[in-house]
């Protein structure tokens, strides 16, 4: 962490910390083990702004402010650990394409940033919800059920199935989001400087 | 600090306290250990936190346990006893003592760490993470005070949003609002930056204030848990509190020593309470 | 301890410089007063005399801080020796309670445990703070954050502080508190003092010197009886705002007014009025019907609460304010003056009691008839040019009226730059504009005279006394006595969640001992004992 400066640490915590917020919003649940927010995006925003170093830091401080506030749904420590500390810092893997997405804002190449940004959004979601598939199937595997495909299968389709919902989602509240306000990528300094 | 009882006992006692018991769950299957356990816990939750979340979580609990009670004689079809067959499947008494007891230890952990998250969050929670990375502790800490700070901040902004723009869609206001709060929010970092190094943040290496000191409680606290968690653990190492029950289910016999655990397992679990009890 | 040589001062995006050569010595433990029009370089030039918080941009000239230059200083040793109070408060905590953002520094300062607990038991106990501790940061209203930042920097103990209007949201009371230790830091620790003020008035007592500056240079200075003399002296009107109102009233009734007679303080004011007005009885307090037309917002045994828990903030409190009411709420900090407002509009809901306005159920219609300036004005924008944010607030693109608008708020050399770059004065002012811009038939003002510079301020006044007499129902809260006793008409003290006084300003304000205005307290016993304001002193003033 030595490598942000303070203004950038705090931006990571300020975004981890909004997708609590978002998290407390009502959001749509077919049933209890599926339920499909647009959390992710403050996750996302700082991911396209600062690269994949802050946002898998902020995504993991996002993962633990779940537990430090008592709103994890804790099983096993292994559990808890593979969802909460390593499948929100992998949402951090949107940021690889932070360099792309801001160079195409920059060249006002609006198809390419969006084509970006939703593979983006996509990727970051995979990295994340792969972990949660994770732990899914040991948690089935381990404790109640001991053969066959049923715990892949069942842990796959709830996964599966928040998955799609929520990088939708998030993707199209991206698209739109940055749309109306690029200046929330492209940093504050690059922005006095720009008016300068 | 105003907190009494469990609560205000020092936050490292209340880890070694959860460590132990978890580690206990582990180690026995009785299922009358087991289910006490889990009735104990049970009770522990209950009070700490008058029923609140016990209430909202425990249909999920229950439920989840009988999946496990139902579904593992499905599944597994190891054991001798064979209550009875549905279709090709054996349905055995073993894999029906196994899902029972398997449930109720899983149904005791979820308890114990509704208890856990009831009593080690926040502060505490974040004292105990500090010595483990302070500045990743000290980045939560601030994250933690945006959380209610942008709720409380949407709610004017949207009390300002609807007060000067009536005439667009809800969609477009939406995104105008958010837009405002993270715009809002990163002049914030900038300013709080500000703030930080205007207190010296970054000079120097920082020490930590702690509101929580061990007393002589916390250690006598400490000794007891100890003390009957190692001659607990004895006990399931020798296998009391423990049966067989792949490939044959073994006896359900209380022996002597049986006993002995079983009653000290109560104190045990209860520790909470009791401490309650005694700074009452 | 600071010695500036032509200094001059350009933000980047600026095409003026901020400030221009500014030449000044500091004494050490001198306590000194920084003045001037919003907009005129004092949070720049305090932030650049801190060094760390230097702000981004092209500085000439030099600092010097106990006569090295102050680059060579290291932040570490700067951070230890100057503690800057920000205009922001609620922009400064860090930390989630009170208790860790009053410790913060002092661990980044790595201070023990014990030591920590020493310090903040000792200020705790001079502010009464104990309540405070284990409250959320975020849930302490505008004027405990200012205490509460005020205190964090303070047990610190820096050898300068530098304070940027530090009490703007702090109610009389804790005003004169603050204003009172930082007179005992001065005297008993010898601490050096830099304080940039609008309401000063106070602070001329204990002052070693005053700097006012304006358009970027230092235009008055001096101590403060020659920095009051000098403001007198000067053709520029603009200036009277600044003077404190007894020492306004002294000069416009003295022929020859000569500078070491000037009052400063309350007392002197006293013992002057004393001397030049002929006793006075007591008056009997004039009754002042309150006129009843239509109700506009009226609230009905009204209760509040953040959680069961906790203390009601609002208590079976009932409010009617009438159309063409100017009214104001005042009370103490965190009596719940903000809250009542937010309930008015909907963004609190009141746990139990009605809320009506415009006689009707809260509903999209009613809000559009309301203009409402936050205590924090940064909620309001949502665009990247001041332009931008007032063109949203035509209703018919007539860029005309915006343009005299901006005009009329001294902001039109804003119109291109990004809000949140505005002085805090100037954002104020923003939103001002852009609420006026709709027409409102409701305004809801919190605290609208924090940050406002005098002049500022009496414009502001007058502004809203025109459009009230054309009909606008005003509410306001506010800490400035001076301002409500000038401008509004009725005003109600919110007091243990209730309003506990309601009637015509100047029989609420009249024979206070915080809650009224200098003139009033410095003119009791003689026969101008009713009057509240400069302008009411001149008119009853008895001929001889
Ligand atoms: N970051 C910035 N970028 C560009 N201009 C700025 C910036 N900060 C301040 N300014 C401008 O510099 C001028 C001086 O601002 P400053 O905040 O020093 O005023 P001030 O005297 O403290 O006013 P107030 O009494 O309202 O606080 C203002 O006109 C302001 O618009
Ligand atoms: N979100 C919250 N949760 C809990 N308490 C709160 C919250 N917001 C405000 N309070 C408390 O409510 C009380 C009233 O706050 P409010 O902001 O209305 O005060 P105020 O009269 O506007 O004070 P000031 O003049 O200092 O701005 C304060 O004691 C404050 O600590
Ligand atoms: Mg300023
Ligand atoms: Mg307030």
């Amino acid at each position: 962490m030595k490598r942000f400066d303070l203004e950038t640490l705090l931006e990571i915590a300020i975004f981890a910390g909004f997708a609590m917020v978002i998290d407390l919003f009502p959001s749509f649940k077919p049933n209890p083990s599926i339920s499909i927010s647009f959390a992710m995006v403050p996750i996302f925003i700082i991911a396209f702004r600062r690269g994949f170093l802050a946002a898998s830091i902020s995504g993991f401080l996002w993962g633990i402010l779940q537990i430090a506030t008592g709103d994890a749904w804790i099983l096993t420590p292994t559990q808890a650990f593979i969802e909460y500390f390593i499948a929100f810092t992998c949402i951090g893997f949107a940021g690889l394409f932070s360099n792309l997405i801001k160079s195409s804002l920059k060249d006002k190449k609006r198809g390419a940033t969006f084509v970006w940004i939703v593979i983006a959004t996509f990727i970051g979601s995979v990295a994340r919800y792969f972990w949660h598939f994770v732990a899914g199937v040991i948690f089935f595997k381990n404790y109640a059920i001991e053969a066959g495909k049923t715990p892949v299968i069942f842990s796959l389709t709830m996964n599966g199935m928040t998955f799609l919902g929520a990088s939708i989602l998030c993707a199209i509240i991206l698209v739109l989001l940055i749309n109306k306000a690029p200046q929330l990528i492209t940093n504050t300094s690059e922005r006095r400087q720009q008016a300068a | 600090m105003s907190e009494q009882g469990f609560l205000s006992i020092h936050p490292f006692v209340q880890l070694i306290y959860y460590l132990l018991i978890s580690v206990t769950l582990f180690h026995i299957n009785h299922p009358i250990f087991i289910g006490t356990s889990f009735l104990l816990l049970f009770t522990i939750v209950w009070i700490q936190d008058k029923g609140e979340t016990a209430k909202k979580r425990l249909l999920h609990i229950l439920l989840l346990m009988g999946l496990i009670i139902l579904f593992n004689p499905l599944f597994v079809s190891r054991g001798r006893y064979i209550l009875f067959y549905l279709g090709e499947r054996q349905i055995t008494l073993e894999a029906l003592i196994y899902g029972i007891s398997l449930a109720f230890m899983i149904g005791g952990m979820l308890l114990l760490f509704i208890s856990f998250q009831h009593v080690l969050h926040g502060q505490r929670f974040l004292y105990l993470f500090a010595n483990l990375l302070p500045r990743t502790a000290l980045l939560i800490m601030i994250a933690l005070r945006f959380v209610p700070l942008l709720m409380y901040r949407l709610e004017t902004i949207r009390a300002v949003h609807r007060v000067r723009r009536s005439n667009t869609t809800p969609i477009k206001t939406a995104m105008f609002q958010m837009q405002t709060l993270i715009t809002w929010s990163l002049e914030e970092a900038i300013k709080t930056a500000d703030s930080m190094k205007a207190r010296g943040y970054g000079n120097q290496k920082r020490t930590m204030y702690t509101p929580y000191r061990m007393e002589k409680r916390d250690w006598v606290v400490i000794m007891l848990l100890t003390l009957l968690f190692l001659l607990f653990f004895l006990g399931s190492m020798l296998g009391y509190g423990n049966i067989y029950i792949y490939p044959q289910l073994g006896t359900l016999r209380f022996y002597p020593l049986d006993w002995v655990m079983y009653i000290i397992m109560i104190p045990l679990y209860l520790m909470p309470l009791l401490i309650e009890r005694s700074t009452n | 301890m600071f010695q500036l040589s032509g200094l001059s001062f350009r933000y980047p995006d600026m095409d003026k410089s901020v400030l221009k050569q500014l030449h000044l010595s500091i004494g050490e433990g001198e306590f000194i007063l920084l003045t001037g029009p919003s907009g005129c370089g004092k949070t720049t030039l305090l932030r650049l005399l801190t060094y760390v918080l230097r702000p981004n941009g092209t500085l000439a000239g030099e600092i010097f801080y106990k006569n090295q230059p102050i680059h060579l200083w290291s932040d570490k040793e700067l951070t230890e020796e100057i503690g800057f109070i920000s205009q922001y408060p609620e922009e400064q905590m860090v930390m989630p309670t009170v208790m860790q953002e009053l410790v913060f520094g002092l661990e980044n300062h790595g201070l023990s445990t014990a030591e920590m607990r020493k310090r903040v038991a000792e200020l705790g106990h001079y502010f009464k703070i104990e309540d405070l501790l284990n409250k959320k940061t975020n849930a302490l209203s505008g004027g405990e954050q200012q205490l509460v930042h005020l205190l964090s920097v303070l047990l610190l103990r820096p050898k300068v502080l530098i304070l940027d209007e530090p009490t703007s949201q702090l109610d009389p009371v804790h005003a004169t508190l603050v204003f009172q230790m930082l007179e005992q830091l001065h005297h008993d620790l010898g601490m050096t003092i830099i304080i940039a003020e609008h309401r000063y008035a106070t602070l001329l007592r204990m002052c070693d010197r005053v700097f006012m500056l304006d358009e970027g240079t230092v235009c008055f200075t001096g101590n403060s009886r020659e920095f009051l003399y000098q403001l007198a002296q000067s053709q520029d009107l603009r200036y009277d705002a600044y003077l404190p109102d007894i020492a306004h009233l002294y000069i416009k009734k003295t022929k020859q007014p000569v500078n070491n007679d000037i009052p400063l303080t309350v007392n002197e004011g006293r013992v002057w009025l004393k001397r030049v007005l002929p006793m006075g009885r007591r008056l009997q307090k004039p009754k002042q019907q309150i006129k009843q037309t239509e109700q506009i917002v009226s609230l009905n045994d009204v209760t509040f609460y953040h959680s069961k828990n906790e203390p009601s903030i609002l208590n079976r409190l009932s409010l009617t304010v009438y159309k063409g009411d100017f009214y104001a709420i005042i009370g103490g900090n965190a009596s719940g003056k903000t809250t009542l407002i937010e309930i008015c509009l909907g963004i609190k809901k009141p746990k139990r009691g009605r809320l009506e306005l415009f006689q009707q159920q809260l509903n999209k219609k009613t809000l559009e008839r309301i203009g409402y300036l936050p205590q924090q004005p940064q909620a309001f924008f949502m665009y990247d040019t001041v332009e931008k944010e007032m063109q949203s607030m035509l209703n018919n693109n007539n860029e005309e009226i915006m343009i005299q608008m901006a005009k009329h708020f001294h902001i039109e050399h804003l119109l291109h730059q990004h809000p949140f770059d505005c002085s805090y004065g100037e954002m104020q002012r923003i939103v001002l504009a852009c609420l006026l811009l709709r027409q409102p038939d409701l305004l809801f003002l919190d605290e609208p005279t924090k940050g406002l510079d005098p002049f500022a301020k009496d414009e502001l006044g007058r502004y809203l006394t025109a459009l009230h007499k054309k009909g606008l129902t005003i509410v306001m809260v506010s800490h400035d006595i001076d301002f409500v006793a000038q401008y509004s008409e009725r005003v109600g003290l919110l007091f243990d969640g209730e309003i506990t006084a309601d009637g015509a300003t100047k029989t609420i304000l009249q024979d206070n001992s915080f809650y009224t205005t200098d003139i009033n307290r410095a003119a009791r016993g003689t026969a101008l004992s009713h009057v509240l304001t400069v302008e009411e002193a001149l008119q009853a003033w008895p001929e001889k």
